[in-house]
């Protein structure tokens, strides 16, 4: 997994709840690393599950609500670094599609290696939209999170329904309809 | 404590992750130092790789635009207005031109005027049409005002700019177009000529059909629908031979149209049916005609109408086996007449006979004389006339038979020994000793070739001598060939004459003719026969010294050792007192039997008589006899029978001459008559010269029997002719025989008429053989002649038919006796005289 997303999800956790439980979750979690991120380098997934999950004891919060809090954190990273992403896009449903058919496509050329979910389009009609979340991660709050904030970003509110089409949640559709 | 510890840790784990991010950037940026470096290096080569190129494609350029400008083609480009925007130096100077001179010029300026519409429409049609490349032929005129034909091809292109423009490259065509059009014209000329000669054909009288390989009708021309009666339309596709040829002719087509296919032609008759059912004559000539590969097409008939022809022909035809038949007639007619005109000669002959014995003055006897002498001219006349139209008519047979040619000679020179007894003239017979078997030939025609040569030898020779040799010019184990000779020492043929000698009617001269007479046949009547029996009459002379006639004749050996061999070539003198001999006579029928021992008494000789062959054997064998004269038919044993057994005697007299008398002139009972062993035969009827021959042939004597005349005269209903023959100036034998035929004819015709009823053929026939030689010897020739029918034919004729023919003759007989009494009469009342 890509250094940034330690990084973040460290900037995150000091941002929200003191650089003290960044250093607890470190020092606790038994970490290949050794708890050292760069966000050039990249480290196994095993690492970003054991903090979260580490993070969810200290806190006392559901790591879903946390992975949904970083998708916030994330959206807004991702929006200051790569805005032509956003400017390319006229309204939320065409950024939606972009990602799979877009970005994670130039993800890939400048990284090889990354393991990149698919989020494919099943339906894209005015007013509504159904994706569908595919990853061995298991990380679709994390897409939610990402989601919602894109809604806010682009002004259209939507009510967001999920749907595990697999139980251990690899597998999740999303059902997006315009609310006004 | 535990604070700082945790900004410691935190510090550490910052500059951990800085110094892991630089080593990474590092990493990156050697990566991407070394990335670059590569990039330069390819650059390079790339820009190595565009400079070698761009200098090859300078070089190949140029080396294609030197190409272009110094191509042996003509290659040009011209604008869409058609002017020239490139032209390479070959085309330039083909048309007469330095280039500078054409660049910006019309490619149309140069066109030859003449064709400048037809290239205008020509390449504005290509310029507005869809195709992109083109080939047209064009000529140019070139500066000197020749012009230069291009066979052109033309592609349209673009610049780079967008520009079109058109790409020419050509050849120069001249000498083939100037080939194409010699060609053309000579086509031009030939098509002209067809049409020309098509039209002196169609005029002429000649009908033009085309068939194509199969025998179907592909062109009929007008001539030829005109002679069968049918439109084209009505032949075309049709099958030409079922169409149009007659039954009987298509197998001649069918046969040509193989031949055709060849590429053979032919002419050939058929006959064509009309469309109206008519026929005509067509004389076809047909031959194939081929189409452009050379193959046979068909075949083209020409056909003219030759029915006329035909019909002339066949008329000619028809005219000449017609005058070929009349020809025949006409000798046969010649042949018929010459035997009814000797009739009444004789009767002449025998009439200026009888004249000359009554008494007449000096002047009287003259006139008789030649009254006499011409008749036998005639006579002689008629019998040679005769003869030629025999052959002439091809009625004149060959009957071939075994002949004694020594014994043959023998008789001929004889007879001329008597003939001319008064005359100082030698009669030879020099007769080869190594013809020492009998030969088949016929007998009669030789000796009246010999015959009629010794006769002329002896008509053209007053002193000296006559010879006739036989020589054998080839002997082979089957064969003899003889060269008969008959030499003269007479007044010879003069050479421009001789080739004439043998021509009809021809004598050297007339003073021949007046001098000795003839009729000018007998030398034509003997090369006929010499070429009849396979020979060739020929003859050598000189004026005063004589003439040599000769020829040679092949004969078949028989192995039969000839008699003649032991006989005497000089046949002793008249006057010489004959030797005294015995005669055997075996004859059944009571007047032949009369008539021999009458002459026997006469020439005081000796005989006996038998009535059968057993009685005969009986008397030869209880007697010695030196001939025996026997006849061939007898009751209880035949002539042949009697012979056959003397001959198988042992010891004694077993080789006697046997001469057979027999009725028949069939050479078939001749033969058989020396096959049973008799030596020779005497004809019946015979003359008593004919006997006395024989007597003196084979027993030395010297008979001498010269005919004698009377002035006695027959009755002319009887054959007188025959009668003076056998009885000659003998009266009184002349009437015992009449006397005798009347005593017996009765009875003897009796008993036939008994056997006739109860149709006994085989004694019939015995009867007729017998009777038959009865009415000879009275001059009832005619009924001789009706019992030799019934003889020859009873053994196969219905006996209803002989019936007839047996009391035909009987009548004839009834109305015959009284002539008969009439004439013993007369007979008797002319001895007591």
């Amino acid at each position: 997994m890509k250094g940034i997303v330690f990084t973040e999800f460290l900037d995150m956790v000091e941002e929200k709840f003191g650089y003290q439980v960044v250093d607890k979750i470190l020092t606790q979690s038994k970490l290949e690393s050794g708890g050292v991120y760069t966000a050039v380098g990249t480290y196994s997934h095993a690492e970003i599950v054991a903090l979260l999950m580490n993070l969810s004891d200290e806190v006392g919060v559901d790591p879903a609500v946390l992975l949904k809090t970083f998708g916030h954190h994330l959206f807004n990273t991702f929006l200051k670094a790569y805005p032509q992403f956003f400017e390319a896009e006229p309204n939320v449903f065409s950024f939606l599609n972009s990602i799979d058919n877009h970005i994670h496509v130039e993800v890939q050329k400048l990284y090889p290696d990354a393991t990149l979910p698919k989020f494919t389009t099943e339906e894209h009609e005015n007013g509504k939209m159904v994706m569908v979340y595919e990853s061995e991660r298991k990380m679709s709050a994390l897409a939610e999170g990402l989601i919602e904030k894109a809604l806010e970003h682009y002004k259209t509110p939507c009510s967001i329904n999920l749907e595990n089409l697999e139980e251990d949640g690899s597998k999740v559709r999303f059902t997006l309809i315009k609310t006004a | 404590m535990s604070e700082t510890e945790m900004y410691k840790r935190r510090f550490e784990r910052e500059r951990l992750a800085r110094k892991q991010a630089e080593a990474i950037l590092e990493q990156k940026a050697l990566e991407l130092y070394e990335a670059n470096q590569k990039l330069l290096g390819l650059n390079k080569d790339l820009e190595q790789t565009i400079q070698i190129r761009t200098q090859e494609l300078t070089n190949s350029e140029s080396k294609y635009r030197h190409l272009v400008e110094n191509a042996n083609e003509i290659i040009f480009n011209v604008n869409n207005l058609g002017n020239f925007t490139f032209i390479n130096k070959k085309a330039a100077s083909q048309f007469g031109y330095e280039v500078e001179d054409l660049i910006g010029k019309s490619f149309l300026e140069l066109t030859n005027p003449d064709y400048k519409e037809e290239v205008g429409t020509h390449y504005f049609n290509f310029l507005k049409g869809d195709s992109d490349s083109d080939y047209h032929e064009v000529p140019v005129m070139a500066k000197n005002g020749e012009t230069v034909w291009l066979g052109q091809s033309i592609n349209r292109l673009k610049t780079e700019e967008g520009v079109v423009y058109f790409s020419a490259v050509a050849r120069d065509i001249t000498k083939r177009k100037k080939i194409e059009n010699a060609l053309k014209r000579v086509r031009d000329q030939l098509a002209k000529s067809e049409i020309k000669y098509r039209s002196i054909i169609e005029n002429m009288d000649l009908g033009l059909m085309e068939v194509d390989n199969d025998g179907i009708i592909t062109r009929v021309y007008d001539r030829f629908c005109k002679m069968i009666g049918y439109a084209e339309s009505e032949l075309i596709g049709k099958d030409a031979i079922d169409s149009l040829i007659s039954e009987g002719y298509r197998e001649i087509i069918t046969e040509q149209s193989t031949r055709r296919l060849k590429g053979d032609a032919g002419a050939y008759e058929v006959k064509i049916k009309k469309k109206d059912g008519t026929e005509i004559w067509a004389l076809i000539s047909g031959a194939p005609f081929y189409d452009e590969q050379g193959e046979v097409a068909g075949t083209i008939g020409i056909h003219y109408d030759i029915t006329m022809q035909k019909k002339m022909e066949h008329n000619l035809k028809l005219a000449r086996h017609n005058a070929v038949k009349a020809q025949q007639a006409e000798k046969q007619f010649l042949a018929n007449m010459s035997h009814e005109i000797r009739t009444p000669l004789n009767a002449i002959i025998g009439m200026s006979h009888l004249l000359r014995d009554s008494e007449l003055n000096t002047v009287q006897r003259d006139y008789l004389d030649t009254l006499g002498s011409s008749a036998s001219i005639l006579l002689s006349l008629i019998s040679d006339i005769l003869d030629i139209s025999k052959i002439d008519a091809g009625t004149l047979e060959i009957h071939y038979g075994q002949v004694d040619l020594k014994l043959e000679c023998l008789r001929l020179i004889e007879i001329f020994k008597l003939k001319s007894i008064e005359k100082e003239v030698e009669f030879i017979l020099d007769f080869d000793g190594q013809i020492t078997q009998e030969v088949i030939t016929d007998a009669q025609l030789l000796s009246q070739v010999l015959m009629n040569l010794l006769g002329n030898a002896e008509k053209f020779t007053n002193s000296g001598s006559v010879t006739l040799r036989a020589r054998v010019a080839q002997s082979t184990v089957r064969h003899y060939k003889v060269k008969f000779e008959v030499i003269d020492t007479g007044i010879g043929i003069a050479e421009d004459k001789i080739d004439k000698v043998f021509e009809q009617f021809e004598q050297e001269d007339a003073k021949i003719r007046s001098e000795f007479g003839g009729t000018g046949l007998g030398l034509t009547i003997s090369q006929k026969i010499t070429a009849l029996l396979d020979g060739e009459l020929k003859v050598v002379s000189e004026v005063g010294k004589g003439s040599t006639f000769y020829f040679e004749l092949e004969f078949e050996k028989t192995g039969t050792i000839a008699k003649g061999l032991y006989q005497h070539d000089v046949i002793s003198d008249l006057n010489v007192t004959n030797k005294s001999i015995r005669i055997l006579v075996v004859e059944d029928n009571a007047m032949n039997l009369k008539y021999i021992t009458s002459l026997l008494n006469k020439w005081g000789l000796e005989h006996e008589v038998a009535g059968n062959g057993k009685e005969g054997i009986e008397a030869h064998l209880n007697s010695s006899f030196d001939i025996i004269f026997m006849d061939l038919q007898m009751p209880v044993m035949d002539g042949y029978e009697a012979s056959r057994r003397i001959r198988e005697l042992v010891g004694g007299n077993q080789q006697i001459p046997i001469v057979a008398l027999t009725a028949s002139t069939f050479l078939t009972k001749k033969n058989l008559a020396l096959q049973a062993g008799m030596t020779d035969f005497l004809s019946k009827p015979f003359t008593p010269e004919q006997l006395a021959l024989k007597i003196n042939l084979y027993t030395d004597q010297s008979i001498k029997s010269e005919p004698s005349t009377s002035d006695y005269m027959y009755n002319s209903a009887l054959n007188f002719e025959h009668l003076h023959r056998i009885y000659g100036g003998d009266l009184e034998y002349a009437r015992d025989m009449f006397e005798t035929f009347v005593d017996i004819i009765e009875d003897e015709m009796h008993l036939m008429s008994i056997e006739i009823e109860t149709g006994k053929r085989e004694t019939i026939r015995k009867l007729a053989h017998k009777i038959k030689p009865t009415f000879n010897m009275v001059g009832l020739s005619e009924i001789a002649a009706q019992m030799e029918f019934i003889e020859e034919n009873i053994m196969h004729t219905a006996i209803g038919e002989m019936k007839k023919k047996f009391f035909e003759a009987d009548e004839e007989l009834k109305s015959n006796l009284p002539v008969i009494m009439n004439e013993l009469n007369n007979l008797n009342a002319h001895l007591t005289k």
